[in-house]
């Protein structure tokens, strides 16, 4: 624990050992501007993952984490040597959340995925940060234009009232020279997927992104893979009787 | 007891593979599997975007 006070939201510094950055869409540090970014890592830290489980070529492990920023890092550092392994990236690691640093305090609040906006819109720098942390969304890079899904998702947020959910993914099949990006919506009991509601989207995302943010299709589809998550609550965890079965 | 929350994040990855031309045996951590079955048309895209109700 540091011995330095403690402001609301705010994690004081960062973690020993941590090379922790904030980063913009085209990899330039924006640490001190204020401003919210991606959170990075530009060095190997002790907890990282050795792989996913099942994935033979770590591919869906670099995908995941070091998808955005790739390339070798140039630093002088010695790499870090835990056990038998040898860590040198394969790029910078990228958390898949926003974080900011408060100017003023130099405290870091890890903003998510989906209440980046939020927060942004209100532009106060405390009360909507702890809501919605999503590590959800990946890299998606139609034409040379690198972006994360989140910025779509972020976007559709304002049309909640009419989508269910979304999902955003680019395509790239074998024979395909480049990335296009699909985006799939399902709409809300009661409202119906329609040329217009597709138009609003479509000039909703080139208004607050760009033209080469708009996905190349986008179609209605009735449901969307979600992840399972196991939860314990700290009630179940301290007072399910022992005699309960497991 | 064990419990599984439905809310959790949605899978890009598996559909993005899908999509992409990889056939792919859905992880047990899936909570709809039966969702990723609606995704394999979207390979042959040309085809769909010409006749289906999908808007370009």
């Amino acid at each position: 624990m540091p011995a330095d006070y403690a402001t609301t939201s705010e994690i004081q510094c960062k973690s020993l050992g941590m090379k922790v950055e904030v980063f913009d869409p085209s990899g330039n540090n924006v640490e001190h501007t204020g401003q919210a970014g991606e959170l990075v890592c530009t060095r190997p830290h002790p907890s990282i993952p050795v792989c996913f489980w099942g994935d033979e070529s770590g591919e869906k492990f670099r995908d995941a984490y070091f998808g955005m920023y790739p390339g070798k890092l140039d630093y002088d550092d010695t790499p870090l040597v835990c056990a038998e392994i040898t860590w040198e990236l394969e790029g910078v690691w990228r958390q898949g959340d926003f974080m900011v640093v408060n100017p003023r305090t130099k405290g870091i609040m890890i903003l998510g995925r989906r209440s980046v906006n939020e927060f942004l819109s209100n532009c106060g720098l405390t009360d909507t940060l702890c809501a919605t942390c999503h590590i959800s969304d990946g890299v998606l890079n139609p034409s040379g234009v690198r972006f994360g899904s989140g910025e779509i998702y972020s976007v559709l947020e304002q049309f909640t009232a009419l989508l269910d959910d979304s999902l955003c993914v680019g395509q790239r099949r074998p024979h395909d020279k480049d990335e296009r990006v699909l985006l799939f919506l399902k709409m809300r009991a009661g409202h119906k997927f329609t040329g217009t509601l597709v138009d609003r989207i479509r000039s909703a995302i080139r208004t607050r992104l760009s033209a080469r943010h708009v996905p190349a299709f986008i179609f209605e589809i009735e449901d969307i893979p979600v992840r399972r998550r196991l939860i314990f609550t700290v009630f179940e965890f301290y007072l399910t009787p022992c005699c309960s079965t497991p | 007891m064990l419990q599984y929350t439905v809310n959790g994040k949605k899978i890009e990855i598996a559909v993005k593979q899908i999509v992409s031309g990889s056939d792919l045996k859905p992880s047990g951590t899936v909570a709809n599997p039966e969702s990723l079955q609606l995704y394999y048309k979207y390979r042959d895209i040309e085809n769909l975007a010409g006749t289906s109700k999908a808007k370009l």
